[in-house]
């Protein structure tokens, strides 16, 4: 529909009857920035509509007073914002044992393993067995090369609600199902878990 | 009320949740009537009144962005308002004297209030002022020429559509438009000086 006119309160009109459009609305808006005059002529024609539509509506004259002191609280509010905010959180490297630093340690876990597994394998391997085990165990389905992800050293990023990961990570010894007890069937479970890269 | 005026209460909650509350003002200016006589027919408090329908319009400003369009802005607003009025009136412990047409049903119709009984926003100045400005609108609606008269009364009184009353009247839309326009002015006239005496205030 196109329709011209120069006074402003044409549009304001239009605007109460749902007639303008979002782009035209940003025109008047910005001109209401200017003209105060178009903010009471739309009270104005508001209040008119009202009366006419139901005469106990007709209380208006103090309407302005109750916008401007609602202006001076809504002042103070946070803009509206949606309330789901995914937030790219940083989560922090799990700290390292006490003991990481000292080589021997290492050495000796490792000493430990091998001594295991030697002796495991002697008290399996018997080269008197028979022959078709030799032969089962000779052609094992052993693939030639095992795929293995290339898995690039990384710090986690992770889209999720920043307060629940801060309330996980200070309770993450709570984290998990209990050994010394039945999980609960009925309650979801949330668990934190620290990278170990 | 309209799909037209609910879709342009859409575009202004669009805006205030963008940043700009002067179109959040816009939705005040346009429905702090309505919420502060409902608020009226459930608190007989009058001090509580302007108090709850302040709190009513904050908690939906800090709610907007919950607001989709789904239902109609009032509608979402009365629910805001309602809650409120009950949460006042627990906190304060006092009497709630809740209509009886809440107490009976979550009912929205509140066209089911007696009419004849005064809400806790009315005081005989107020009674007075709004009894002029009832009187102003229809003495000026009686003077206007009958296409401007019969086109707003369409549009307000009615609800329908500039199409629709652009077939009605047997005219272009546009004429419509600046019959409405027209109109409201004509009354507008005649309004603003009333106000003016009754706020002191330039309108």
């Amino acid at each position: 529909m196109k329709f011209k006119t120069n006074d402003p309160n044409d549009r304001i009109s239009a605007l109460v009857d749902g007639q303008l459009q979002a782009k035209e609305l940003a025109s008047v808006m910005a001109d209401m920035e200017i003209s105060p005059e178009m903010v009471s002529s739309w009270h104005v024609y508001q209040l008119i509509g009202d009366v006419m539509r139901s005469e106990d509506l007709a209380g208006g004259a103090h309407d302005l007073d109750f916008l401007t002191r609602l202006q001076a609280k809504l002042v103070l509010e946070p803009l509206p914002t949606d309330p789901v905010q995914l937030t790219q959180v940083n989560l922090p490297i799990a700290t390292a044992g006490a003991n990481a630093d000292v080589f021997r340690w290492k050495w000796f876990s490792g000493v430990v393993v091998s001594a295991l597994v030697a002796v495991v394998g002697l008290g399996v391997w018997n080269p008197s067995a028979q022959p078709q085990m030799q032969a089962s165990v000779a052609s094992p389905a052993v693939p030639a090369a095992i795929q293995v992800a290339n898995v690039q050293p990384q710090e986690p990023v992770m889209l999720r609600d920043p307060q629940l990961d801060a309330l996980m990570a200070a309770h993450q010894q709570l984290g998990g199902h209990s050994a010394l007890q039945m999980p609960s069937g009925f309650l979801r479970n949330a668990t934190f878990e620290r990278s170990s890269r | 009320m309209t799909e037209q005026g609910q879709d342009s209460d859409l575009l202004l909650v669009e805006r205030a949740n963008a940043g700009d509350q002067r179109a959040y003002g816009l939705l005040v200016l346009k429905y702090q009537r309505r919420i502060q006589r409902l608020i009226g027919r459930m608190v007989r408090d009058v001090d509580l009144v302007e108090d709850i329908a302040q709190e009513t319009f904050i908690r939906a400003y800090r709610a907007l962005h919950q607001f989709r369009g789904d239902a109609q802005f009032y509608t979402w607003l009365y629910r805001i308002a309602v809650n409120t009025a009950k949460k006042a009136l627990l906190e304060l412990k006092r009497d709630p004297t809740v209509s009886e047409s809440f107490l009976a049903g979550d009912d929205d119709d509140e066209t089911s209030w007696q009419k004849n009984e005064l809400t806790a926003d009315e005081t005989p100045e107020s009674i007075l002022a709004a009894k002029e400005i009832a009187a102003v609108v229809n003495a000026a609606m009686e003077a206007l020429p009958d296409d401007l008269r019969q086109a707003i009364a369409l549009r307000e009184i009615e609800g329908l559509s500039y199409e629709e009353i652009a077939a009605a009247m047997d005219c272009p839309i546009g004429t419509v438009r600046s019959r409405i326009f027209r109109a409201r002015e004509a009354i507008s006239e005649r309004v603003k000086p009333l106000l003016e005496k009754q706020t002191g205030k330039r309108w």
